[in-house]
């Protein structure tokens, strides 16, 4: 029987780019932007989700000689993508870009019906998800981008503080504080905003 | 905060989880990974090729050389202070004419 080639690993594509060979870098670009998108798609508005992604590739093409080997190329690849995004939203916090949103009617009513419970066989339908992501959107953009991009690692994607400091590149105790501020600030807002609703 | 509002602030909250975790998966468009490869090979000055693989060794070397330098140094110092003059030799070794002081120790031991 006919034995079929081994595709090559991640090592030895990401050895084959270091060695002048750029053209193993699209096999890898390939193989791993799901994941990237994945990741990029939680953190930063959907109309920016390639601009960040291709950010998350061209970091990764100019730091590959960093890549040490030890781990995962995914896990080094997730820690470019998380800091990608950080850096996206430092940047919009700096030009003021980021459209902070008001809560409309809709999202109040929403907000009413989730706080006395009343949202629970609706909230399958797609309108509700739709204006609990708005709502969401709405209480991170009063966020921080610190506080924002650690409360999502934690408390919304559910890494530990141990993971989330290792993909931000900050010590445990920096995240574990920042993230407890920053759900209380989250929490107050959206009590505030669910009662005058 | 009484129990009754941390039950309602609890339930929003797992309704905004649920609804950030269910996000459908965004596709990349046709056109992205062309255009993303396009950037990626037309970057002379950051192109990998330049990086030396070596450089990371390097780097961790020197990093690994300053540390056992600083040890080094500790286990120096206190040696020096343990022994009987040691004070004194230190001391002479911090004055400004420590060479005199140095010799002056010596040749007293």
């Amino acid at each position: 029987m006919e034995q079929q080639p081994q595709a090559p690993t991640d090592a030895e594509l990401v050895r084959l780019v270091l060695l002048g060979k750029t053209e193993a870098f699209d096999t890898l670009l390939a193989r791993h932007r799901r994941f990237v998108f994945k990741i990029v798609g939680r953190h930063v508005p959907r109309d920016q989700v390639e601009e960040v992604a291709q950010d998350v590739f061209v970091r990764a093409f100019t730091s590959l000689a960093r890549y040490s080997g030890r781990a995962e190329f995914e896990h080094w690849l997730s820690r470019l993508a998380v800091r990608s995004c950080y850096a996206f939203w430092r940047e919009a916090y700096r030009r003021r870009e980021t459209a902070v949103s008001t809560l409309s009617e809709q999202h109040q009513t929403w907000m009413a019906q989730a706080l006395a419970d009343q949202a629970g066989q609706a909230f399958q339908q797609g309108a509700a998800v739709k204006e609990a992501r708005e709502v969401l959107a709405w209480a991170l953009a009063q966020l921080s981008p610190e506080n924002r991009m650690v409360l999502t690692l934690v408390y919304l994607d559910g890494y530990s503080v141990k993971e989330a400091a290792a993909l931000l590149g900050w010590s445990q105790v920096n995240v574990k504080v920042r993230a407890h501020r920053a759900r209380v600030r989250l929490r107050k807002l959206l009590l505030n905003a669910g009662e005058r609703a | 905060m009484t129990p009754s509002q941390e039950k309602r602030d609890e339930r929003l909250w797992q309704r905004l989880v649920a609804a950030h975790r269910e996000q459908p998966e965004i596709e990349p468009g046709p056109g992205w990974q062309a255009g993303v490869l396009q950037v990626v090979h037309r970057l002379p000055a950051a192109s990998p090729a330049r990086f030396e693989p070596g450089a990371v060794f390097v780097a961790q070397l020197v990093w690994r050389a300053a540390l056992a330098g600083g040890v080094a140094a500790v286990v120096a110092a206190s040696y020096l202070l343990a022994q009987p003059s040691g004070t004194d030799l230190v001391t002479s070794l911090l004055l400004d004419d420590q060479s005199e002081g140095v010799i002056e120790l010596a040749l007293n031991q």
